[in-house]
């Protein structure tokens, strides 16, 4: 092995940054949450506070400066998402606009990246739609059944996705589908295509968006093609490597949501505990009880512990190593110290946590779903098993 | 909740230089060795010849200074030839006081203090493994600790009883906590605990006995008692009456440093599973493709990889010039949880035969048990975090 040395923060870095973010959030209140909550499936898209978020070009973060962004590194990002979610807001509805353009950035064309990321920078154009998904296939991603067929000038899109979150809020997708059928390949990662999908295009071209209404707000939707044409053009790189694309994108997608959950779990504890020290019960703190007050310090070890982990993966991704045992732990450190966190303040806060006007219930529904999503605790698992332990694939 | 910036430097090579010739030396030491050790009566249990290997080899002297014959390491340093220690079938407990007990006389001695002993433990020539500190009525609450000293003419005079004294016969000089005054009304319990150092093989003729405890495991441990034992006035380590300061540092060094043996014991149990998972065929194929099995085993080894993030941490702030204080406690708290947890999946994935002596993996859960309690155990850590990170009350 080479020698390298990878190096990071301790404690709040990107202190400017973490200042501007909670400025911003500030003026979205667990009442703006909650009134979101309130509304239809069609009307529960925060548009005020990505629109804020945008404004201040936070969203731009991870967009090279010659193309109209910040230029940060993916830690940079992660600081960004960490400080929304640490101040009770929610990056869910936009975060996608922060890295799904990655793709597009290491392997579009010269004329896509400078077509659409200024665009994207400015916010302008939301690229904030990632269409991998299928209803029967989930994880086993490259046996996604939606096809790309080459005609002339462009491509026929057929097939379905499902759980694509924000789809009807983005002006752009990235979509995934295969354009060499499975058993012409010698890899299943094979014959796999990443598309940038104009979504008013292709909806004037037969695309049906049908929302999900889901326990939290997610935005989130089914599509379906049936023959949709989109134009050559749309082709993101290379036609039959869009795998090996979007797998780059992951990382850094690992890392980022991550880095959420870590700030959800901040939020969380710093509820929790000045709650536990206030609440006076027979006649003490009720921190003062240890089955509260270690339950409350077991939690924050492993979010701290998470942390780091999560560091060291934006690090590594920064510096341009392989990361995917790191980021993959990220997401599995953090999905469990953040439900630990979620736990403890539901029983600290008692029935008081469940009001729908309580934060404490809607950080912990969010959360739960940070342990299924974007990557199911049992891949991870599989992933550390096979690629870092030497074990068998067990499926 | 958060702490001024400070760097962390992760190498992949990650101290290869210290780790390749440790595993060589500790090879010398296997299995069958620990296994023996355990057949002989109490008082012939101690690893005398692994202790001598070690600590003649040198690396025991990382963290005194260079002026006084050590190698002036980081802390991160020492914490990695732990790791590597207990990642083999050995175990450190029998030399880990000759690593970090002498930052006390580098931080709080006197000049003759430090020119009379550094050198010399830098040497091996003298063994600094044992801490006299926690008593049959009082353990982890060292405000109430019973064993005085009193100050005679130019001496002091020690009465009192120390139980669980680790090594206290393989060494030559031990440190003692003692109370030489009142606390304050009102003020900090813990002052007027004095720190001493002790010279064993004088104390053993003026005054102090001992008597070995026999235990789980390897422990060699003793309950040591004081009827009147003389020291001179110069065995007083820094000031009289702040011996709990002196302590707290030390103890926070300490979990670092057990932070790293229980990563040790994690990296020993994950090897030690895969291998066997992977080889061991039941239905026809081995029980790793089996994720009942290799699901634990993954779980866990995430756990310690993050445990060992934070026991980074710990060092990287302590490195730094600054006390890590909680967070050497989340350190010790995180690697042992995860120890625990990889070396039951180990046990688990070796089933029937994990109770098989000859697999060690037996020999290797109680000392990972063990590291769950002591030096400091888990419920006093998870107060220390409680109360200094969290800013929540006193639970007790």
């Amino acid at each position: 092995m080479s020698e390298m040395t990878i190096e990071f923060d301790l404690g709040d870095d990107y202190p400017e940054l973490r200042e501007g973010v909670a400025k911003v959030c500030k003026n979205y209140p667990p009442s703006y949450w909650e009134h979101l909550e309130n509304q239809p499936p069609s009307g529960s898209y925060p548009s005020e506070f990505v629109n804020a978020l945008t404004e201040t070009g936070f969203l731009s973060a991870l967009i090279p400066t010659e193309y109209g962004g910040l230029g940060l590194p993916v830690r940079g990002g992660a600081a960004i998402l960490e400080t929304i979610h640490a101040e009770g807001c929610t990056a869910g509805p936009c975060h996608a606009q922060m890295y799904t353009m990655g793709t597009v950035l290491r392997h579009g064309s010269a004329e896509q990246k400078q077509k659409y990321l200024p665009k994207i920078a400015k916010g302008e154009l939301r690229l904030q739609a990632f269409g991998v998904t299928e209803p029967t296939t989930g994880s086993d991603t490259t046996q996604l059944k939606t096809r790309a067929e080459k005609v002339d000038g462009g491509y026929l899109i057929k097939g379905q996705k499902v759980w694509i979150s924000r789809a009807a809020h983005s002006d752009l997708m990235l979509l995934l589908a295969r354009t060499t059928p499975a058993d012409q390949v010698e890899k299943r990662a094979q014959g796999v295509s990443v598309f940038l999908v104009d979504m008013a295009k292709a909806k004037e071209n037969g695309m049906v968006i049908k929302p999900i209404d889901a326990m939290i707000n997610h935005n989130t939707t089914e599509i379906f093609f049936d023959d949709v044409w989109i134009p050559e053009d749309s082709l993101v790189g290379e036609e039959g490597k869009g795998f090996r694309y979007i797998l780059d994108g992951m990382n850094a997608e690992r890392c980022l949501v991550s880095s959420e959950t870590i700030g959800n779990g901040r939020y969380l504890l710093d509820l929790t505990i000045k709650h536990a020290n206030e609440r006076n019960l027979f006649g003490k703190a009720l921190s003062s009880n240890q089955a509260i007050q270690f339950a409350i310090v077991q939690a924050y070890a492993q979010l701290e512990t998470a942390d780091l982990m999560v560091r060291k993966a934006a690090a590594m991704f920064d510096a341009g190593m392989k990361c995917g045992a790191e980021a993959n732990m990220s997401k599995i450190l953090s999905g469990e110290a953040v439900w630990a966190c979620a736990q403890v303040a539901l029983n600290v806060f008692g029935a008081a946590g469940l009001a729908k006007s309580s934060s404490i219930q809607r950080k912990w529904r969010e959360s739960r779903t940070a342990r299924n999503s974007p990557i199911s605790p049992n891949m991870v698992l599989n992933f550390v098993g096979q690629h870092v332990l030497g074990l068998p694939r067990s499926y | 909740m958060t702490e001024t910036l400070l760097k962390m430097r992760i190498d992949t090579n990650d101290y290869n230089e210290f780790r390749d010739p440790l595993r060589a030396l500790c090879s010398d030491f296997p299995p069958e060795y620990w296994r023996k050790l355990e057949d002989n009566p109490p008082d012939q249990r101690y690893p005398t010849d692994f202790a001598d290997a070690i600590i003649s080899s040198g690396f025991f002297a990382a963290l005194i200074e260079e002026d006084f014959g050590g190698a002036d390491l980081p802390l991160r340093v020492a914490a990695v030839i732990l790791e590597t220690i207990h990642s083999t079938p050995c175990n450190a407990s029998c030399v880990l006081g000759q690593m970090f007990l002498p930052t006390i006389l580098g931080k709080h001695g006197s000049e003759a203090q430090k020119n009379e002993f550094l050198p010399r433990i830098a040497a091996g020539e003298t063994r600094f493994l044992a801490a006299a500190i926690s008593e049959d009525e009082s353990g982890s609450d060292l405000a109430a600790m019973q064993t005085r000293a009193e100050k005679r003419g130019d001496h002091w005079v020690i009465n009192g009883t120390k139980h669980w004294v680790n090594n206290a016969r393989h060494t030559d000089i031990m440190l003692l906590l003692a109370r030489t005054s009142e606390a304050p009304e009102g003020g900090d319990p813990c002052d007027g605990l004095t720190a001493f150092l002790v010279d064993i093989p004088k104390a053993r003729e003026n005054g102090m006995s001992a008597e070995l405890i026999d235990a789980m495991i390897n422990s060699n441990s003793e309950n040591l008692v004081f009827n009147d034992l003389e020291l001179p006035a110069d065995a007083v380590i820094g000031e009289a009456g702040k011996g709990y300061d002196y302590y707290r540092e030390l103890a926070e060094i300490e979990c670092i440093l057990c932070a790293a043996c229980a990563s040790g014991d994690s990296d020993f149990f994950s090897e030690k599973a895969v291998s066997y998972a992977n080889e061991r065929i039941v239905f026809g194929r081995p029980i790793s493709y089996n994720q009942g099995i290799q699901f634990p085993i993954s779980k866990a080894y995430v756990e310690v990889q993050g445990a060992k993030l934070i026991g980074n941490k710990a060092a990287a702030i302590y490195d730094a010039g600054k006390r890590p204080g909680a967070t050497a406690s989340m350190a010790k708290h995180m690697a042992c949880e995860a120890a625990w947890n990889m070396a039951d999946a180990c046990f688990t994935t070796h089933g029937g035969f994990a109770f098989a002596r000859e697999y060690d993996v037996e020999r290797k859960w109680r000392d990972v048990r063990i590291m769950q309690m002591a030096p400091q155990g888990t419920n006093m850590l998870l107060s220390d975090i409680g109360e200094n990170n969290l800013g929540m009350p006193r639970s007790f």
